[in-house]
């Protein structure tokens, strides 16, 4: 039985890209949230955040908002970076969104940034270090924050455990939340050869508090996590059991180069909201008819 | 098989891997490179962990060019689009060799891709493994003065009327807009914008003449904008922004008509480049 979980349902969202600022300020689309890259809003280091926060401002004032960061680096082994998450924080109090989220991975070490979500050995020693870490940054920030699962072509040798029991406990440990990327499961369950199914049967219900649903390439014989193409069957297959598993979470579809016209990301989110609605009646019949 | 690597071993390993300019295969099989330029950059990692990747069909070479491949045109991409003037100019091949070193001598510490070309002006004003205009520096120069522009704060403008402040007081100190930038290049680089702007045909040569112009850059309107400026203007501007009193500002420039000043000034206050005064002593609005 699912327990009650942590995250409020916003609904379908979609994540808001520049090239359809225009659009969704003329037409406000009939979306409750969209999901605001945290980064693009802060601003350079040595000023302010000028127009593309105002523009960021304006949509909240229609919209749920939720921040999602690449720069955490959450799992580095550098000293986290409180600059950062300073500035992270005064958008936050800002914007007020529903969330914040980033991923769990490092994206640099030396102080040097490799601009990449780049993978971790799934071990005791790695979740230590993270949980640690995500405590620190949920105290700085006096909120509860959610991690996305990454995709990833490497895998290391002494892993102790799998990337889902890794996922799993780290959020158990930390009392945090997580951004489940069906794309990145199915991504990963083919590069590394793994069952996608028992990736999401072994994840904490109520820990779940958004879905990210992404399209993706083939390069010979990987799959690369592009977000460059519409979702694929086998996603929207996995997304079918997840509404299962994990009930109605907010969902929302990313597309972050060749991005098309808002009326295909709209259909995308259609898509989404279609297979909820079914899935959810489905359960509700099979429980009636079970009382 | 050496004992596993520590998560931080690890990640320095990595990162050396997939940011080694030379690119995977000679990262992988020669880690110490013998290179007198940017020596920084090689800093080496504690030990290899090649053996600690699982072993796939595919080989762990293959996989980590993902990242190293990623590393590269990620960056690349997006210094194409803040530099898409000096791109033009110098052609892609001789861009990507220009971002390719650029990087070495330069990684990014920042945490937003978008600053990453913060300091590609001053890199290609001392690069001299290809032959490039002298003017293309100011011309990178002025697109990440853009860019700057583009995320400066914005600037409230105060309640009350301060521009009825100015009159009869000539040690008043002005606020400038938070994102204007001023440029003062050797160079015809204001004429070389508009020809770019136009997309019309360029041939280096042309603006290869001691020809200096004033440029300013700043955000109106929630648009970036940049005008040709004369170069005493250009100086008056700035000593505005320096917070020099007025009197003192204009002083320092003799040589123009003051109806051109004048006029100047007024279409400064007008597009909001001046946007404020500042009281004597704490600075703040009046």
């Amino acid at each position: 039985m699912k327990r009650e979980n942590l995250f409020p349902n916003l609904g379908i969202g979609l994540g808001l890209r520049a090239p359809h600022y225009s659009h969704i300020a003329q037409s406000h689309p009939p979306l409750g949230w969209f999901e605001a890259i945290s980064e693009n809003y802060m601003g350079l280091s040595e000023s302010g955040s000028g127009r593309p926060r105002k523009i960021l401002e304006s949509f909240r004032k229609d919209y749920e908002i939720v921040l999602h960061g690449v720069s955490l680096s959450i799992g580095s082994t550098d000293e986290l970076n409180f600059s950062y998450l300073t500035k992270l924080k005064e958008l936050a109090q800002v914007i007020q969104p529903k969330w914040i989220s980033d991923h769990l991975c490092w994206t640099g070490v030396k102080g040097e940034n490799v601009h990449d979500l780049l993978p971790l050995p799934f071990t005791k020693e790695a979740i230590n270090h993270l949980v640690s870490r995500i405590c620190r940054v949920q105290d700085f920030l006096g909120r509860r924050i959610l991690l996305e699962n990454v995709s990833s072509y490497i895998t290391f040798k002494h892993s102790e455990m799998t990337e889902w029991d890794f996922l799993s406990e780290i959020s158990n440990k930390a009392d945090c939340g997580i951004l489940l990327d069906i794309n990145n499961v199915y991504v990963n369950s083919v590069n590394h050869e793994f069952d996608p199914v028992a990736y999401l049967k072994a994840l904490p219900p109520e820990r779940i508090g958004q879905i990210h649903l992404a399209g993706h390439s083939r390069q010979g014989e990987l799959l690369i996590d592009t977000h460059d193409a519409p979702v694929c069957n086998e996603v929207w297959d996995l997304f079918r059991i997840a509404v299962k598993l994990f009930g109605q979470v907010a969902t929302m579809v990313e597309w972050d180069a060749k991005i098309p016209d808002f009326s295909t990301l709209q259909a995308e989110a259609d898509k989404a909201e279609k297979i909820i609605s079914q899935e959810t009646e489905e359960t509700n019949e099979c429980r009636a008819l079970l009382a | 098989m050496n004992a596993a690597p520590s998560l931080h071993e690890l990640q320095l390993w990595l990162k050396w891997i997939i940011t080694d300019p030379r690119g995977v295969t000679d990262a992988v099989t020669d880690p110490r490179p013998k290179v007198e330029r940017y020596k920084n950059r090689y800093t080496e990692p504690t030990k290899s962990c090649l053996e600690w990747l699982e072993k796939s069909s595919l080989n762990s070479t293959a996989r980590l060019d993902v990242y190293a491949e990623g590393y590269f045109s990620r960056i690349l991409e997006c210094m194409a689009k803040d530099f898409s003037r000096t791109k033009k100019i110098v052609g892609e091949a001789a861009f990507t060799k220009l971002v390719s070193e650029y990087l070495k001598a330069y990684p990014s510490k920042v945490t937003s891709i978008d600053e990453t070309g913060s300091q590609f002006s001053g890199f290609i004003a001392e690069f001299n493994e290809i032959p490039l205009a002298e003017w293309v520096a100011d011309l990178a120069l002025f697109e990440w003065s853009w860019i700057e522009a583009f995320y400066a704060e914005d600037f409230v403008s105060d309640a009350c009327d301060w521009r009825k402040e100015i009159a009869g007081n000539n040690q008043i100190r002005f606020k400038v807009h938070p994102s204007v930038r001023l440029l003062n290049s050797r160079w015809p680089l204001a004429k070389l914008l508009r020809v770019l702007d136009a997309d019309d045909i360029i041939d280096p040569k042309d603006f290869n003449r001691n020809e200096a112009s004033g440029l300013i850059i700043y955000r109106s309107a929630n648009e970036v904008s940049w005008d040709e400026l004369d170069l005493s203007l250009l100086q008056i501007l700035q000593n505005l922004k320096n917070q020099i009193p007025i009197a003192e500002a204009f002083s320092k420039e003799q040589n123009i008509d003051p109806n051109v000043i004048s006029q100047n000034f007024t279409s400064w206050v007008e597009r909001g480049i001046l946007c404020g005064v500042l009281n004597e002593g704490n600075g703040v609005n009046v």
